[in-house]
């Protein structure tokens, strides 16, 4: 390795990137998110769950996550005649700003996937380590993620992640209220 | 980031943060597509092995073993816990996955490497591979990548990242003023990570206080440490050790064939310096 190449590090801070700038990465889009989760076959129905004041509070109850929202986009997945899962969209605060992400659910309401489809954040580079890892697939509705117990803690989280993670609790007990059996 | 247009990149929520896998498609873009699926599902099997709150992770099994028992584990998990012994010995313990455990001048007291494949519990004391794991995540999820013909890419845990192929542009913050960053870092097949100890005060994620091993003290606030390394899980493991150590980690550095440098009190400072 060059010796060199570490040295021309400027040792006085120069702040190079102003604060407050926002930052949004953009992974997939909706059409992008859905084939990759369901397969290029697949076929989607799209529609609205009304989340009437009763809904949003059991889904709480349920969830012990605040409903903030009263539509819930939800497409129903379909492949060869038969029912594939469920996609959804949903967004949830980061840090500061918010992050949408799409969730792939099995006809039996388990998580298959979650794929972040926009991310927004204050510029900056995450640096901090966190130490926790989340687990999110094959948690079933009717199970209640928390930090450290369905979702390992190992010593604190990003506040996107923990966010993120709540966000998974509030679909699944959507699909649990609006979803299942119809 | 210095990419050109046709970089595909993909985040999901893992290992506590959002990582983010970056690839310059070889051939099509379903075929990279499908290639990054592999990668974060290489994640998700170390997080499965590693994770300490799962019951049925293999250190979970380790820690649960009574004083003088064995047991046989994946190649994975030998391989961190080799070089965590490595990187613990290298720092004199600034760097430990068994926190609870008192040390001697051979190491851990609490566990021993038995065979090639099987590992043995010599004393008390949990182990924690939240220092090191992520790191190796990184560097299976590149494994997967450059395995698969992908000629430029890059695998980001939430600022533990790795990069080969085209240099990859990383901002390392400002520990004072989150919103800053203080230098810009083109990593070309390196991979760097940062071990900080921000300040209650500036909600941030987490702050916790990382106890100076070697000074017995904590270390002060509102400093990181960022190490640029051959591998992911070295610069994972040694951030935290330069973060406590600072120039005493300048042999250590050398060694692993990495760099530091610490971002504190208005300036950064380089090691080996």
């Amino acid at each position: 390795m060059n010796n060199d190449w570490f040295k021309l590090l400027a040792i006085p801070i120069a702040t190079i990137a102003v604060s407050d700038e926002v930052y949004a990465a953009e992974y997939l889009t909706v059409e992008q998110a859905q084939k990759l989760m369901f397969g290029e076959t697949a076929t989607f129905e799209k529609s609205y769950l009304r989340l009437d004041d009763a809904t949003r509070n059991a889904i709480k109850m349920a969830s012990r996550v605040q409903v903030e929202r009263d539509v819930q986009p939800v497409w129903t997945v379909f492949d060869g005649g038969e029912l594939s899962g469920y996609f959804v969209i949903d967004e949830v605060i980061g840090k500061h700003r918010y992050i949408t992400y799409a969730i792939a659910l099995s006809p039996q309401g388990e998580v298959k996937q979650v794929e972040i489809l926009v991310y927004r954040e204050s510029y900056g580079y995450e640096i901090r380590n966190p130490r926790w890892r989340a687990q999110f697939v094959g948690h079933k509705p009717g199970a209640v993620l928390t930090l450290g117990e369905e979702i390992k803690n190992i010593s604190g989280a990003t506040l996107s992640c923990r966010h993120i993670t709540e966000g998974v609790s509030r679909v699944l007990a959507t699909y649990d209220l609006l979803l299942k059996n119809p | 980031m210095t990419y050109s247009s046709k970089t595909l990149k993909r985040a999901r929520p893992l290992l506590g943060t959002i990582v983010e896998i970056g690839v310059i498609p070889s051939t099509t873009e379903s075929f990279a597509h499908e290639i990054i699926h592999r990668a974060f599902d290489s994640i998700e099997l170390i997080h499965s092995l590693m994770s300490r709150f799962d019951p049925c992770s293999e250190v979970s099994q380790l820690n649960e073993m009574r004083i003088g028992e064995q047991m046989g584990v994946s190649t994975h998990v030998m391989r961190v816990m080799r070089t965590a012994f490595d990187v613990e010995q290298a720092t004199l313990g600034a760097f430990t996955i068994t926190p609870s455990a008192p040390r001697d001048i051979l190491g851990s007291t609490a566990l021993a490497i038995v065979a090639s494949d099987s590992i043995k519990r010599i004393g008390m004391g949990s182990i924690d591979f939240g220092g090191i794991a992520k790191g190796y995540a990184v560097d299976e999820a590149i494994h997967v990548l450059k395995s698969s013909d992908i000629r430029t890419g890059y695998v980001n845990a939430g600022g533990d990242v790795r990069a080969f192929g085209e240099p990859h542009s990383v901002l390392v913050r400002n520990p004072e003023k989150l919103g800053e960053s203080v230098v810009s870092i083109d990593l070309v097949d390196r991979a760097l990570a940062t071990s900080a100890n921000y300040s209650i005060d500036q909600n941030t994620d987490q702050s916790g206080i990382i106890l100076d091993k070697l000074e017995e003290k904590p270390v002060s606030s509102r400093a990181s440490a960022s190490v640029i390394a051959r591998s992911c899980m070295v610069a994972d493991a040694l951030a935290k050790a330069v973060l406590i150590g600072r120039s005493k980690m300048s042999s250590v550095l050398e060694r692993y064939d990495a760099r530091g440098l610490v971002v504190q009190g208005g300036r950064i400072d380089t090691y080996p310096n």
